[in-house]
């Protein structure tokens, strides 16, 4: 017999007047944007590590041209 | 007559009349007054303080209004697992989840960051172990105008620390009275402080 495990999402909100903070589960549209905001996550994660492998293959192909790392470092 | 020796504020000496007493303490409260008056009034007031424990969003209401133009928020003891936490403005308890951009600058993914018309603005920096620090100041989130803000992050030590600076606008032209803080992946536990610069 397989479970499934549901992930509960806790939301908590302060009032700046009052001083009070309360704490309830996330509706159904804030899990929804949620799920939306960790896309946007994985494609920024994406982009950023295809940035720094093109600047790490870059390194490689001058360093392999003869630059010297001092020389890599002024460009 | 003599005066004290940082204000000149008028005091009896101790060979003046007692029966001219009164005039004397009235001319010393009015001293004091114009003084106090007329001293700086600017720098931080605080707005509120909230600590918050294993919550997947947390959200400050009813902080901003037309009293401040700028405000410093500090966050601080703030763990999470990803580090990528986001900062939303928020109007009636009501989070705007478009029109932010973004540009980040860390230690601890390589290259530079950017957001474009993203659904939260950068925030950061957390860590699963180490407690972390960010200061964020924002100009006119009431305002009925586009707001920016500035964050800085470390968190970690050693072998795994982490720092960021990040540089944001929100391209809405609305007024906005709170923010909220919002991970992408699991909880967050921490403390937020609020303040406003005064403006004058």
């Amino acid at each position: 017999m397989t479970t499934t495990k549901t992930e509960v999402f806790i939301f908590g909100e302060c009032d700046a007047i009052t001083g009070i903070t309360t704490i309830r589960e996330f509706t159904a549209d804030e899990i929804t944007q949620r799920k939306a905001s960790q896309v946007e996550a994985v494609a920024r994660e994406t982009e950023a590590t295809a940035k720094a492998d093109a600047r790490t293959s870059a390194l490689a192909k001058l360093s392999a041209l003869g630059l010297t790392q001092a020389e890599i470092e002024a460009l | 007559m003599a005066v004290t020796p940082n204000y000149s504020w008028p005091v009896p000496v101790d060979t003046d009349l007692v029966k001219d007493g009164a005039e004397a303490i009235k001319d010393l409260g009015d001293a004091i007054d114009s003084t106090v008056f007329g001293l700086p009034s600017g720098g931080l007031t605080l707005i509120t303080t909230a600590t918050f424990s294993a919550v997947s969003n947390f959200s400050v209401n009813s902080c901003f209004s037309a009293t401040y133009n700028n405000y410093l928020i500090i966050g601080s003891t703030l763990t999470n697992a990803l580090r990528d936490v986001g900062f939303r403005l928020r109007a009636s308890a009501t989070d705007s989840t478009t029109g932010y951009y973004g540009k980040e600058l860390q230690n601890y993914a390589g290259a530079p960051v950017s957001k474009s018309n993203a659904s939260a603005g950068f925030y950061q920096v957390a860590n699963t172990t180490d407690q972390g620090l960010v200061t964020v100041t924002i100009q006119n989130p009431f305002a009925a105008v586009k707001t920016s803000w500035f964050s800085n992050g470390i968190a970690g030590g050693g072998g795994t620390f982490f720092c960021n600076q990040t540089s944001n606008t929100h391209d809405v032209a609305s007024s906005y009275d709170g923010f909220s803080l919002v991970p992408t992946t699991g909880t967050m536990t921490g403390t937020l402080t609020v303040y406003g610069y005064r403006k004058s």
